[in-house]
């Protein structure tokens, strides 16, 4: 071997070293992320995969949410009423898909009309929509019921923009990533998306789903993640204490609640839905989730329009509410009924850790007025709640997610809604609901949500109990990592970019 | 005889636990999560300030349920079948063999594991069904085991003098099978503590709030850094109650 | 020798026809309706004539052993039913997850062979040594402990603690803690197993012949004593089979791997009965290609003794 030849090669050698160390956080090395929820599939018009490829970066709507919870223009530049059920929207110039093609109005159009087809959770704030294209970036809109703010009907999860592809069920969107590799249930891989600004600075994602939390946080201790969404409440305290990692609480849009579904036989009955709800002890549970506040309603408290004060604990008068019900206690501390005791079937989902921390407090609170729980934790919720086969499941829901109250009220709790897994049904509720349709007024929406709130402190379909903060942890490569208020927007363009 | 005596008592210990808490073993408490091991909590709480000692000792008893459904059913069905089946001989005796033979053909842990997300997880179908599951494996035993003492000398003569069957069954068959089944059915019924723990773990078809040892395990494996002794607990009372089982009825 | 194996072979087929349709009849049982599911999850209208069509369509209306039957062909076919839950067929499911699961059962049992024979050989070799007492230990260990608990501690140990390895990464350093987990009760077993067949061997008029006509102790061992010890390891190798697969179920939830068991558990609160009834004969399969291999083993090492 030449003297010259060793010399190139050793030269060789140390080049592809200092390359290798020096750009930890770009193309080579993928950013490893851990979620306890993952898109389950790749079809942006079914169930609530608009939501999660948002989340991942792949997908984006015409309009969204920013990090202070304003609503901002993304794919959109504006939109305009030219009617009472008629929107013009311009789209922004020089956008294009991860083929390549520009973002035209044509192209959202019929992937709109597709997610309307086939998503009933997109029909919730206009009925059903209709698109025509006008021109390369103007889409014209009609709704079916009139709809104040377009901006913030576009900012809902279901209406992830996105061009239909030519295999049934696949879609091609314009996010700053595409998905590399899709493997349901366990992991998925994103490249950045070669056609959206800053493309060439940002790293590939490998995402990988948790069954749950506590196994995550393992992974993160052990070096195995650069970024944990959602970590389990016990575990901040020894987290914060290890130096390789940064740990960041943010309060979120999210509410933790208990849906009191009130199509079964003793839950059917509303003086026991509010002895329930009376029996839950909110500032005993968010203790045992190390973190939030009792909930004041259904919205975050630094909302404008979330209730004031704290929803009341009772115990003595949910006691007597059963009592007065029928519901007698026997020698057992068992409240029955015609001899059949008072036992409820409660579920909830191991994705939020802290439901399933909440669960056994629950029964144990519920145990205090002699309300017997039985408890599962499931891993498809919405399969199972959709089912009914429940009395009470407890929730966690981001219930702004476009800044705006209307959204969660409509498809969650509407007579006949696609979420609505209450099967509450009252028209006096719809009602208020109505009022929604008809101003756009920021104070006026204020009040309806009030009313509406007040409306479900006495129906009782839903008790609010907790209002969380999150917690995410981060390896030192994504220590600057900004989580937003909720996981609407996990990744975004600017966190893979040279850190 | 003598050896049957440990695990008979911690059977009884285990079902005593059951009557008996020091505290409700779901009531939780806030203001004492993870306490110390105190005077009031022997071995202290877990996350949500339930008593340790309390869950362990419910979790106990329905360990102790799933011992005895798998024992009883097991030593029944399965010396029973298997004795039958010898003595019988001919077509019955080629039957129960079939059957047995078809019991072994999925595991015991499988056969529970179905039987969960059918019915539900809980101290009684697991035991039903890991009792049915063993009852295969027992009776090809029992069978071996009887046949090998039918050949027996004494048995020939005692078969030469006449003797009635009822005499012959348990004047000569079972004082000389029952030992060796028993020493199986115990090892048998400590096997299916792990094997209900393993269950409850997997946590198929389960109630989580439920103090079951394998359930506390999957519940508690986040605190091995912060509260090891809430994963130890469990994991030795379970330990424990199986070699109990094992240590008494080897060889 | 093929005749015996036909026999066996049949008999083997027999019992899984059996074992599959007394499955089917329990999970028939499950307190659920299929059709409810379907129209839930694939969001059909809820009129009687798509509940009557679809209960028609799947053969709903006739009785159980007709059902049986059509599954049954079905599933030969290769059309395992579709799961509710994912909505993709079942087979293809499994597809995606038995070869995780497989890696798992067999590498597992391998590994228990390859270190139980060693093992159960020292032992044999001086009994109350190191070996034997060690084996004996582990033994009485892997019978009181279950897999998944002493997974727990060697994660918080090797993960955690030393950082030696990333339990949930799903690589190549966490798979072979898991297989290390499950092999772990098998090789006390079989160990023991196998030290008894040699301690048996040794006390034969044959053994000692050969000591005397001048092999070592180590040698005669491995050349007579060792076939008959290592075919009761063979005919405890389908108890362990089972074993295994159990164990291998626990190590999928604990690792968190994308395995069959994993799916099933994510599965059943959707009472997705198919995955289910496939589970139970995926899991009779491998017990019968268990045993098959097993058998044919120890009809090639001793023709004789079967």
């Amino acid at each position: 071997m030449s003297v010259t030849f060793k010399g190139r090669l050793t030269g060789a050698l140390i080049v592809t070293m200092t390359f290798a160390t020096a750009l930890p956080a770009f193309a080579a090395e993928p950013l490893r992320i851990g979620a306890t929820f993952i898109a389950t599939g790749v079809d942006p018009a079914k169930g609530s995969n608009g939501w999660a490829l948002t989340s991942h970066g792949v997908g984006e709507n015409l309009f969204t949410v920013d990090k202070d919870g304003k609503l901002v223009p993304e794919l959109a530049e504006k939109a305009e009423r030219t009617g009472d059920l008629a929107w013009t929207i311009t789209l922004r110039a020089g956008r294009f898909f991860s083929d390549g093609t520009p973002v035209t109005a044509e192209a959202l159009a019929t992937g709109f009309e597709r997610t309307f087809a086939n998503n009933k959770a997109a029909l919730a704030t206009g009925g059903k929509l209709s698109f025509t294209a006008t021109g390369e970036r103007t889409l014209n809109v009609t709704t079916e019921k009139p709809v104040p703010l377009i901006q913030s009907l576009f900012a809902e999860w279901p209406l992830i923009a996105y061009k239909p592809a030519a295999e049934e069920g696949k879609a091609v969107f314009s996010g700053p990533y595409e998905i590399a590799s899709f493997n349901a249930d366990a992991a998925i891989e994103l490249r950045p998306n070669a056609h959206s600004e800053g493309a060439d600075g940002r790293a590939p994602v490998m995402l990988k789903k948790f069954g749950d939390a506590q196994a995550m946080t393992l992974a993160l201790e052990s070096g195995e993640l650069d970024l944990a969404f959602g970590l389990p409440s016990e575990v901040i305290a020894r987290l914060k204490a290890n130096p390789a990692l940064t740990i960041k609480s943010f309060p979120v849009g999210y509410q933790y609640f208990a849906f009191l579904n009130t199509s079964r036989p003793a839950l059917q009955d509303k003086a026991v839905r509010q002895a329930i709800d009376l029996a839950f002890d909110r500032t005993e549970l968010a203790a045992a989730i190390n973190g939030g506040s009792p909930a004041t309603g259904a919205y975050a408290p630094y909302f404008p329009f979330a209730g004031k004060d704290a929803r009341p604990t009772d115990l003595a008068r949910a006691e007597a509410l059963l009592e007065a019900a029928g519901w007698v206690k026997g020698a057992d501390g068992i409240r029955a009924r015609d001899g059949k005791p008072l036992k409820l079937l409660a579920i909830t989902y191991p994705q939020r850790p802290d439901l399933v921390t909440m669960l056994p407090m629950a029964k144990a609170e519920l145990a205090r007025a002699g309300v017997v729980l039985e408890t599962q934790v499931i891993d498809n919720i919405s399969q199972v709640a959709a089912g009914g086969e429940f009395d009470i499941a407890l929730w966690a829901q981001h219930t702004a997610p476009s800044g705006d109250p209307a959204f969660f009220l409509n498809s969650m709790l509407r007579s006949g809604a696609s979420l609505n897994y209450a099967k509450y049904a009252s028209p006096d509720f719809d009602a208020i609901l109505d009022r929604f349709a008809a101003t756009g007024d920021a104070a006026a929406r204020v009040q309806i949500a009030l009313d509406a709130q007040t409306r479900l402190f006495e129906d009782v379909p839903v008790s609010f109990l907790v209002s969380p903060v999150w917690y995410v942890g981060m390896s030192g490569t994504l220590k600057n990592y900004e989580p937003w208020g909720s996981d609407y927007h996990v990744l975004r363009a600017d966190i893979g970019e040279g850190k | 005889m003598r050896r049957a005596l440990a695990p008979l008592l911690l059977l009884t210990l285990l079902f005593a636990c059951g009557l008996w808490q020091p505290w409700d073993p779901d009531a939780v408490n806030v203001l004492a999560r993870h306490a110390a091991p105190d005077i009031a909590h022997p071995l202290g709480t877990d996350h949500l300030g339930r008593d340790l000692l309390s869950r362990l000792m419910a979790g106990g008893f329905r360990t102790g349920i799933v011992i005895l459904a798998v024992g009883l059913l097991g030593l029944t069905g399965g010396a029973l079948l298997g004795t039958l089946a010898a003595v019988l001989g001919g077509w019955r005796e080629k039957l129960i063999l079939k059957a047995s033979q078809l019991f072994i053909m999925v595991p015991t842990l499988i056969v529970a594991l179905t039987a969960a997300a059918v019915f539900g997880l809980s101290p009684f179908s697991a035991g039903v069904a890991l009792g049915l599951a063993a009852i295969g494996p027992l009776a090809l035993f029992a069978h071996m085991l009887t046949k090998r003492v039918l050949c027996q000398p004494f048995i020939m003569a005692a078969d030469a003098i006449g003797v009635s069957s009822g005499t012959m069954l348990f004047r000569h068959l079972l004082p000389n099978t029952l030992p060796t089944l028993l020493t199986y059915v115990g090892n048998q019924s400590g096997a299916s503590a792990i094997a209900y723990a393993s269950l409850a773990f997997i946590g198929l078809g389960a109630d989580p709030s439920l103090p079951d040892w394998g359930g506390m395990l999957f519940e508690y494996r986040m605190f091995l850094f912060d509260n090891p002794m809430l994963i130890a607990w469990p994991a030795l009372a379970l330990g424990a109650t199986v070699f109990v089982f094992n240590r008494t009825f080897d060889r | 020798m093929v005749k015996r194996l036909g026999g066996w072979g049949l008999q083997t087929a027999a019992g899984l026809l059996a074992v599959s349709f007394v499955a089917f009849a329990i999970i028939a049982l499950m307190p659920a309706d299929p059709v409810a599911i379907a129209i839930r999850n694939w969001n059909l209208p809820a009129t009687d004539e798509t509940v009557a069509a679809l209960r028609h369509g799947w053969g709903l209306d006739r009785p159980l052993p007709v059902r049986y039957v059509q599954w049954l062909s079905g599933f030969v076919q290769g059309d395992w039913g579709r799961s509710f839950r994912t909505g993709e067929p079942v087979r293809l499911e499994f597809m995606k997850r038995l070869p995780l699961s497989l890696f798992l059962g067999l590498s597992s049992l391998c590994l228990a062979i390859a270190l139980a024979l060693p093992l159960g050989f020292a032992a044999a070799l001086k009994p109350g040594g190191i070996a034997d007492r060690f084996s004996r230990l582990l033994s009485v260990f892997t019978q009181s402990t279950p897999a998944f608990a002493t997974g727990l501690v060697l994660i918080w140990v090797l993960g955690a603690q030393l950082r030696w390895i990333r339990p949930f990464s799903n690589d190549g350093a966490s798979l072979t803690l898991a297989v290390m987990l499950v092999a772990l009760h098998s090789t006390a077993v079989l160990s023991r197993i196998y030290r008894q067949g040699l301690a048996a061997a040794m006390g034969q008029p044959w053994f000692i012949t050969a000591r005397a006509k001048g092999f070592s102790e180590r040698r005669a061992l491995w050349r007579h004593a060792h076939p008959s010890a290592f075919y009761a390891v063979l005919a405890a190798i389908h108890s362990e089979a089972g074993w295994v697969i159990g164990s291998a179920a626990a190590m999928e939830i604990l690792f968190g791997l994308p395995g069959i068991s994993q799916f099933l558990v994510q599965s059943i609160s959707a009472r997705d009965q198919m995955v289910l009834q496939a589970y139970v004969i995926v899991v009779a399969l491998w017990m019968a290609i268990v045993g098959l291999v097993a058998r044919l083993l120890s009809l090639r090492l001793e023709p004789r003794l079967s």
